[in-house]
């Protein structure tokens, strides 16, 4: 197989990582609504913690998509 | 018609070459755009501390609101043995900040898009947490990697297995970071190529997605910039308290 | 005799001025000059450090490795005076 061939199936393989992504983002988000409606009012203090577990979620996903660029770009 | 989306992260030189031996240490756009940032940090934050009158200019009020939100992020997360690290935390999170919002305006360079860049910072806050721990607890920041309340017979696998995650912690920091604005980035340049191949007819589709990406790309970068901030703040908690 | 009256007038003098008196109309260091005082020790230690590597890796012709290593023990100085003077600058 030739290497353009072999770099776009690598690179198309690498970015399945990002339906994990997607879950894990549903997930914190459908938990923080979740807490939120139990107890409203203690919503406003956990928000912080709402952005950093989506922006945690979001890299794991991310990085198979650098590892697709860099199989597509650097090699 | 369209070019290639990754040359917007091309680094070129600009100005007289500056070599020292086989070291090329000339003025690039990259060192151009950290120069802006941290200009317009230093300006603006100058600006906004010059008067401290009791009803606040807007200058002030933005000087007064970002010390607020970063000190309040650090007694948060690190509690109070971590004030005297509030300039660090405070520059980190304001350089990482501004470089990436100018990486949004049209034409600019993301500095923050190079993984040179954000190794280096996350490389500096995990020696210097790491240094922190063993000045401040002595070998005794090793216990660090034994979590209590652990069964003797676990207890060599668990001290490999957090050994390596703290080992990790510049990798993802950086990573993380990087990632973002490269796929940020890449994914705007390419739904404006669509814009364009697509022509009068079918470009209003890219077009609407386009506006609603650079929206989440401000979103984006102030997060990033956030969780930057924030895990430094925690492995600081971790260094300075020893308990998990 | 003169000359023991002077010595001991001289040293009842020199234990007088203590050291905090010759400081009084000193001003605190601005905040400016602090922070260049504290960024130039962190880059001055990591780049000696990287320079040392380096000429010691052309002497003895070694891979990179003695830059690495040297560059961590540069970083690992610069951070550590950063903290000792950062420490004296509070108090």
């Amino acid at each position: 197989m030739e290497l353009e061939a072999a770099k776009m199936i690598g690179a198309g393989i690498a970015v399945l990582s990002l339906a994990g992504a997607g879950i894990a983002i549903g997930n914190i988000f459908s938990s923080y609504l979740t807490g939120a409606m139990r107890n409203p009012s203690a919503a406003q203090k956990q928000f912080p913690n709402l952005l950093l577990g989506f922006a945690l979620a979001e890299a794991t996903g991310l990085f198979g998509l650098v590892v697709a660029l860099i199989i597509l770009f650097a090699f | 018609m369209a070019t290639n989306p990754m040359a917007q992260f091309e680094v070129y030189r600009i100005g007289p070459e500056i070599k020292l031996g086989s070291i090329d240490l000339s003025f690039t756009n990259s060192s151009l755009f950290m120069v802006i940032s941290s200009l317009a940090i230093l300006i603006i934050f100058n600006l906004g501390s010059k008067k401290n009158s009791l009803l606040p200019t807007k200058i002030q009020l933005l000087t007064e609101l970002s010390y607020t939100f970063v000190s309040k992020m650090i007694s948060d997360t690190a509690g109070s043995k971590a004030k005297p690290y509030f300039p660090f935390i405070f520059s980190l999170f304001m350089f990482v900040l501004f470089c990436n919002m100018f990486g949004m305006m049209p034409y600019s360079f993301t500095v923050t898009s190079h993984i040179i860049v954000t190794f280096i910072l996350a490389f500096f806050v995990f020696m210097g947490v790491t240094i922190i721990g063993f000045m401040k607890h002595g070998f005794g920041y090793l216990k660090l990697f034994v979590p209590s309340g652990v069964p003797t017979v676990l207890l060599p696998l668990i001290i490999i297995i957090e050994v390596i995650s703290y080992l990790s912690r510049p990798i993802s920091l950086s990573v993380r970071l990087f990632a973002n604005m490269l796929a940020g980035h890449t994914m705007m340049k390419v739904f404006g190529g669509f814009v364009i191949s697509l022509g009068i007819v079918g470009g209003w589709l890219p077009l609407s997605f386009s506006v609603a990406l650079t929206g989440l790309e401000i979103l984006v970068a102030f997060l990033q910039a956030y969780v930057f901030a924030i895990l430094t703040c925690i492995y600081l908690n971790d260094a300075l308290n020893l308990h998990h | 005799m003169k000359k023991d009256s002077f010595k001991t007038r001289l040293e009842i003098a020199k234990s007088k001025i203590s050291k905090k008196d010759l400081y009084k109309n000193e001003e605190p260091p601005s905040s400016i000059g602090a922070a260049f005082k504290l960024s130039t020790e962190l880059v001055a230690a990591v780049a000696i450090g990287t320079i040392i590597g380096f000429i010691l890796d052309k002497t003895f012709g070694s891979t990179p490795w003695l830059i690495i290593i040297f560059f961590f023990l540069g970083v690992t100085a610069g951070i550590i005076n950063v903290f000792k003077s950062a420490k004296n600058m509070q108090k």
